[in-house]
């Protein structure tokens, strides 16, 4: 069984090197139910249907590179395989820059999705609105998180007092919120915005995260040892950055995702200042 | 979170995403399980007798696989023939779908593998011994006499797997396939409503699998009349 295991394994290492997808197109893994930086809008079929700040990203890097983009729609874990095993060339999904993704994928630089992952905050039940705006009202709380995220460490670094349950999405801690399974929800601000602007029952706790810098921003995962492709990702993030795209992409996405509370959400020119 | 709340968004949701549910999520669901099904079986029933063969050289190894693959967790293999498949038989330019209805078609077969043998060793030894000693060879015994029998155990319960696939297609959704769970993903990731679109989705499933079984129920009764 094991030397079974480990013949698949080092098939699939040997192939993988070889079967590395065609020339002329790139593969992109994603998970399409975080809006506003990836989902799918159901109006349309295909590879169409994905939209999202991401996939607008994901766009522009396949026309730098003359290539053509093929979305490969999978879930949150799957992605980090995906791209492991070389099924894909790279994954864009919204990862935050870990240490430990660090170690064992190539990440690009960082790129800057409007103030989705800038800001922080708690969500919680409707009728508990604003009434946890400091760290001791989490006292005893429990506080869903999505495993292996930005927030999951947030919560056990800043909320000490509070119990962290993991969900493996964002979402199904909301369910788990709203049926009284947990507290509160920590999510990044403008999947939080529009967690809220299509569900009632949820509203902003009135706390939000002290956020580090270096956790500000979103990375592109990569296999790692293959520096050619990184260093085509990265020119093209530099320019997408330079001519200033990040903003309208966010601002697109965010009216694709049906947030009319864009003003709430108080979009400015320091996302391209930065 | 009231009833009258969630009532009201069930029914907002069927209103604006029933072609997803309906049309997408349901056709892709049988699509996949019709598929995984039908091939399965015939794969299946390949794999019972390989199983009951003389010869060790052949028996020992499909054993070994048939165990391995119902000894393993059908999402790992999904996981497996997904990213695997395609990279280890790159010639077959297997799309996603395909490959993950390899994926269930392996799983389903081993599992129809063992329906198949059960059904025919539960057909009583001495039909056997008794077409034998009437002169029929050992080919002609189990297809005349033996596997006419064994169909009655066997169809049933494949039925059931039927079933029991419908169910487990939901876990292609990992790779958004476009089944009824990847519909509730598609839905839930644009709306943030997941307990909703949970309940449509569920009713769906139940739907489906609730009037197969009332249909292989009455199947089941007409194979008993000839007993």
């Amino acid at each position: 069984m094991k030397k079974l295991f480990a013949l698949a394994l080092a098939a699939m290492m040997l192939l993988s090197l070889t079967a590395l997808s065609e020339n002329g197109v790139l593969t992109v893994a994603m998970s399409p139910d975080y809006s506003p930086m990836e989902f799918i809008d159901t109006s349309k079929s295909g590879d169409e249907q994905y939209v999202g700040f991401d996939v607008f990203l994901a766009k522009f890097i396949a026309e730098e590179m003359g290539k053509t983009l093929q979305i490969k729609p999978m879930s949150f874990d799957a992605c980090q395989t995906a791209v492991q095993v070389g099924a894909v060339d790279m994954s864009i999904s919204g990862f935050s820059w870990t240490p430990e993704r660090a170690e064992n994928f190539n990440l690009s630089d960082y790129y800057y999705a409007g103030n989705n992952e800038t800001e922080q905050i708690v969500i919680v039940k409707a009728d508990q609105a604003g009434q946890f705006a400091t760290v001791e009202s989490f006292d005893g709380k429990t506080v869903g998180a999505q495993t292996a995220s930005l927030q999951y460490s947030l919560v056990t670094t800043q909320l000490t007092n509070s119990t962290v349950k993991e969900f493996k999405v964002v979402d199904d801690a909301v369910l788990a919120l709203m049926t009284g399974k947990v507290d509160a929800v920590a999510v990044a601000k403008g999947n939080g915005d529009a967690i809220m602007a299509n569900n009632d029952a949820v509203a902003w706790s009135g706390f939000a995260f002290e956020v580090d810098k270096s956790a500000e921003d979103n990375v592109i995962m990569m296999q790692k040892g293959n520096d050619e492709l990184l260093a085509a990702v990265n020119a093209a993030l530099a320019k997408a950055y330079e001519q200033g795209l990040y903003p309208v992409w966010y601002a697109q996405a965010l009216e694709l995702a049906g947030i009319e509370t864009a003003s709430e959400v108080s979009f400015t020119d320091e996302g391209a200042a930065e | 979170m009231s009833l009258v709340t969630i009532t009201e968004n069930i029914i907002k949701l069927l209103r604006d995403y029933w072609q997803v549910f309906l049309l997408r999520g349901v056709s892709i669901t049988l699509l996949l399980s019709v598929i995984t099904v039908f091939f399965g079986a015939i794969l299946g029933s390949l794999l019972a007798f390989a199983r009951m063969s003389r010869f060790k050289m052949l028996r020992w190894p499909v054993a070994f696989f048939v165990e391995l693959i119902r000894g393993t967790p059908i999402l790992l293999q999904l996981y497996i023939g997904y990213f695997v498949a395609p990279q280890v038989f790159p010639f077959l330019g297997m799309s996603d779908f395909a490959s993950i209805a390899v994926a269930l078609i392996i799983n389903s077969a081993c599992y129809v593998s063992e329906i198949v043998r059960s059904g025919i060793q539960a057909v009583d030894k001495t039909q056997n011994e008794a077409a034998r000693s009437l002169g029929l060879n050992p080919a002609q015994a189990m297809v005349l006499v033996v596997l006419p029998q064994a169909v009655k155990n066997i169809l049933p319960a494949l039925g059931n797997e039927f079933v029991m696939i419908i169910k487990e297609t939901s876990l292609a959704s990992t790779f958004f396939i476009g089944d009824l769970m990847t519909s509730y993903l598609t839905v839930k990731g644009k709306t943030f409503l997941s307990l909703e679109s949970l309940i449509i989705v569920g009713a769906i499933y139940f739907v489906l699998t609730f009037s197969l079984s009332k249909i292989i129920g009455v199947y089941e009764r007409r194979l008993k009349v000839s007993d």
